[in-house]
């Protein structure tokens, strides 16, 4: 009884939340992690082109250009593709279906979350030309995406020109080709090395899908596609072109890119106003010119001050800041500016993004601080945790409404208690943990079917561990990213937990997954529910990560996993094979499953993200389950 | 450790002096989250009746969750001051519904304190409370009052898993006379003009026997003859009980009304 009417008060009304008052070493900024991201460097990038038709009568065929590089894959996306057959043509009219013809059938299931059937076709050494593909067993009216990867490096890419998208403004989207080497550098200078190898973009269209499903063309305008934002919330662009590579040949590349957009966009007055907050702190107010809804941004800013080896940054400040009558307040930790001079503190790069999708609402590029006393001894060590997370006490808080949509599930916790919560990912419909695996005090957060931002995820586990004194979390896929979200951001049970390990993730897609801008798209055909996940794609995790400081990195343990590269099979999934660059678990690359700064524990094979795919589900792995119940902070 | 706790304890009392510190007894485990509690008692013994002009508490608590406890210092005369309420809860700002979550108590609570031990807690730091703290009521409830007699300590887990022992509760006191047992301090008495204090030594008249010349307990024969003895003298001699300079009538009439036993 007890404790189910302290989780029912815990449940109703509003909470006032403490958030964090991070701060930051200069060392941050230097090794890039604090800075805003540059939209140049992510965006979207495909190796594949996905051809969109719809049943006339049982059969349908779809010709493309393939440029002779390799193996082809011909992947068949849609509603009943199990009963669907595929056969190839070859420009020299060689058909090719799977049957001793220099081709394989792979079967499998179709979605990275199950349950649906399909077949990918693969034709060995494919010469370059004119391919046809022709699917039979089709229903009149039934829609049908044609995957095709054709063993070339050559991406195609595209990123927005800012992030910061705003309802009523045009957003603006460059394109441009990219080597296999070159795919995560910055956009421009891919594309002028490309340009130096002869590749070229013979033609591209583009079309805008709106939330509700419409898709409207969108026009170059310079070199970019421009569009008007309408609405706040997510769109996709799908960017059809098709490639000259530098030998020529012809090539084919869809990609889909997520943008995020936004309103009720507050804008900075531009001055900033110190007062004591306490012996060790100061409160920078942020005035706003402009009325705003929002309770709370994301904000950050670089401390910029004078001593012996120059002008330079001294800190970052920065995390969720709330929002009192339009205006933004800041605390900095002097000790930070030991030994600076008073008179030369200021402001650098400050910016503040929305909370939910990280988009950048206003930047400011500098403001000087007056009125500042800065000691002239260093901190002590003991200060240090003081420094980074701010005061505890008499800090900033936010009003939430911590009621959970799902029960809390108790397992051998104890109310009160000092735990591990086994967390899960986005849109989880079960346990993703081997339960068996866990011993101790240990609990498991169930929230199913969700799909929440990275800041709804953690308040909703924030919510769920206000029932123990203490835990720490131990996150699968996206449960990972809320698990550090929260302990870099707000006050909770991880930071009272014994121990280095708060937060260990395993298959979280840290740096993004294309996965999650396509969801929507499988959404439409299959049904799942839960829907794309800005924070999730490469420009979210980016933009979010860039609010991510190195001590909470540093309580991160981070694994993934790939398949097991067999001579049968050489994916988890049929289909996001085709999204993920290997190695990969069916979802998260696992060169985006790591962030630096965290613990990186290596990547394992044979394990998948999920069940359901060609290997074991890697949150059954009994022994990296084992470790993390011996090692994770209780 | 134990020799950390005693420089912990050196410099805690440090400036203490003139003040006496009385050590208490009690059990040393706090009941875990029952809602029972454990109660520490200490007694004050004063030979003439005194005022408090200040009260600090020494306390050193081993406990893994501060946040769970409570400790309520009660006077002999039933006035009570809470030290600590669940340290961190509540609180303005929201740290999680179980309080401080930091290990061990070591420190002074004092009015004086530079922190407020309610909003005390931190992060990675052991003990959590330590230093001088001021209680979260304050201490001067129990000034003006008598020292002596009982005084007891009450401290509760209110929470189940985190348990924790009490290894030391001590008072640290400073206090005036309050020889006439009138409620004021000897000082204030002779201040206000409520007591004369003739021979200026800080005393009230009327807790002196200024007439027992000879110091024996009682106004007698022996005082009256010391003043017969000495009449009219003028140059330091005993039996000027008045303090006139001269041994005369007034001293022999502070004999008759003074007759007998002083107390």
């Amino acid at each position: 009884m007890l404790i189910s009417t302290c989780i029912l008060a815990a449940a109703t009304g509003l909470t006032d939340v403490a958030v964090k008052h991070i701060g930051a070493p200069a060392s941050d900024l230097d090794a890039g992690w604090l800075r805003e991201a540059d939209p140049r460097e992510h965006g979207a990038k495909a190796h594949h082109a996905v051809l969109e038709s719809t049943f006339t009568d049982d059969a349908i065929t779809f010709e493309f250009q393939v440029p002779g590089t390799g193996q082809l894959r011909l992947l068949p996306l849609g509603l009943d593709a199990q009963n669907w057959t595929i056969t190839a043509t070859a420009p020299d009219g060689t058909v090719h279906s799977g049957r001793n013809d220099g081709s394989i059938l792979q079967r499998g299931n179709l979605l990275p979350f199950g349950g649906v059937a399909g077949q990918r076709l693969d034709v060995h050494d494919a010469p370059g030309g004119l391919w046809s593909a022709t699917i039979t067993g089709g229903v009149p009216g039934d829609d049908i995406s044609l995957y095709i990867e054709d063993g070339s490096p050559l991406h195609l890419r595209a990123w927005v020109s800012d992030y910061a998208n705003h309802v009523g403004n045009p957003v603006g989207v460059h394109i441009g080709c990219s080597d296999l080497m070159d795919v995560d550098l910055n956009g421009v200078l891919a594309m002028n090395n490309s340009f130096a190898r002869g590749e070229t973009i013979i033609n591209a269209t583009a079309l805008l899908q709106h939330q509700d499903g419409r898709r409207t063309p969108v026009t170059m305008q310079g070199d970019e596609l421009v569009f008007m934002a309408e609405h706040a919330g997510i769109v996709t662009m799908i960017i059809d072109a098709v490639i000259a590579d530098g030998e020529g040949r012809l090539l084919h590349r869809t990609t889909k890119l997520p943008i995020a957009i936004v309103d009720d966009v507050p804008v900075f007055s531009g001055h900033a106003d110190v007062r004591r907050h306490s012996e060790q702190h100061v409160e920078i107010a942020l005035p706003l010119s402009t009325r705003t809804n929002r309770d709370r941004v994301m904000a950050g800013a670089e401390v910029w001050a004078t001593a012996s080896d120059g002008h330079r940054p001294r800190c970052w400040i920065g995390g969720i800041t709330p929002v009192d009558d339009d205006v933004l307040h800041l605390i900095l930790d002097t000790r930070w500016l030991h030994g600076c001079e008073a008179d030369s503190v200021e402001l650098r790069s400050v910016r503040i993004a929305d909370v939910d999708t990280f988009v950048p609402l206003d930047r400011m590029a500098s403001a000087q601080l007056t009125s500042i006393t800065v000691p002239t001894t260093p901190p002590t060590a003991g200060a240090l945790t003081e420094m980074r997370m701010g005061p505890m006490h008499g800090g900033r808080t936010i009003s939430v409404d911590l009621a959970r949509h799902s029960a809390p599930t108790l397992r051998s916790a104890q109310y009160g208690g000092h735990n591990l919560m086994l967390a899960h990912g986005y849109c989880e419909d079960g346990d993703a943990w081997e339960l068996n695996d866990f011993n101790g005090d240990f609990t498991e957060y169930l929230n199913l079917e969700q799909n929440f931002t990275h800041d709804g995820f953690a308040l909703d586990i924030l919510s769920f561990g206000s029932q123990y004194k203490s835990y720490s979390i131990i996150g699968h896929s996206q449960g990972g990213n809320a698990g550090l979200h929260l302990y870099s951001f707000y006050w909770s049970g991880i930071d009272w937990s014994d121990g280095d390990r708060k937060v260990q993730a395993v298959g979280t897609p840290f740096l993004g997954t294309p996965l999650a801008g396509s969801i929507a798209d499988l959404g439409a055909v299959f049904g799942i529910q839960c829907g794309a996940n800005y924070d999730m794609t490469y420009d979210g995790s980016a933009q979010w990560a860039s609010f991510i400081p190195s001590w909470s990195r540093a309580g991160t343990w981070v694994w993934s996993t790939t398949f097991e590269d067999g001579w049968f099979y050489d994916y988890c999934n049929l289909f996001s094979d085709f999204l993920l660059s290997d190695p990969e678990d069916g979802v998260v690359e696992a060169a985006r499953a790591h962030l630096d700064g965290t613990n990186d524990m290596g990547t394992k094979e044979g394990w998948c993200h999920i069940e359901n795919m060609a290997d074991p589900a890697q949150t059954y792995d009994p022994t990296r389950n084992g470790e993390m119940n011996a090692e994770g902070a209780r | 450790m134990m020799h950390h706790r005693l420089c912990m304890l050196t410099m805690l009392l440090a400036g203490t002096a003139g003040a006496e510190t009385f050590c208490g007894t009690g059990p040393a485990n706090i009941p875990d989250g029952t809602g029972g509690s454990c109660s520490w008692t200490l007694q004050i013994d004063t030979p003439a009746p005194e005022l408090i002009t200040s009260v600090r508490v020494l306390m050193t608590v081993d406990h893994p969750w501060v946040g769970d406890l409570s400790c309520t210092l009660f006077a002999p005369d039933g006035t009570s001051v809470r030290l600590i309420d669940r340290v961190g809860m509540p609180d303005s700002t929201w740290i999680g519904p179980w309080g401080c979550g930091g290990d061990d108590i070591l420190c002074l609570f004092d009015d004086a304190g530079s922190t407020a031990a309610e909003t005390a807690c931190a992060l990675d730091v052991t003990p959590v409370l330590s230093g001088n703290l001021q209680p979260l009521d304050s201490l001067s409830a129990f000034q003006n009052r008598n020292p002596e007699g009982t005084w007891t300590a009450i401290f509760t887990d209110h929470s189940f898993i985190d348990a924790g022992t009490i290894s030391q509760l001590c008072l640290v006191v400073e206090s005036d006379s309050d020889c006439n047992d009138n409620g004021l301090p000897d000082a204030v008495d002779i201040a206000d003009g409520i007591s004369e204090d003739t021979d200026g030594d800080g005393i009230p008249d009327e807790c002196q026997c200024s007439a027992d010349i000879d110091g024996n307990g009682q106004v007698d024969v022996s005082d009256l003859l010391t003043v017969i003895a000495n009449w009219n003298c003028s140059t330091g001699c005993d039996g000027d009980i008045d303090g006139s300079g001269m041994i005369d009538v007034t001293d022999l009439l502070a004999i008759i009304s003074s007759w007998g036993d002083c107390n």
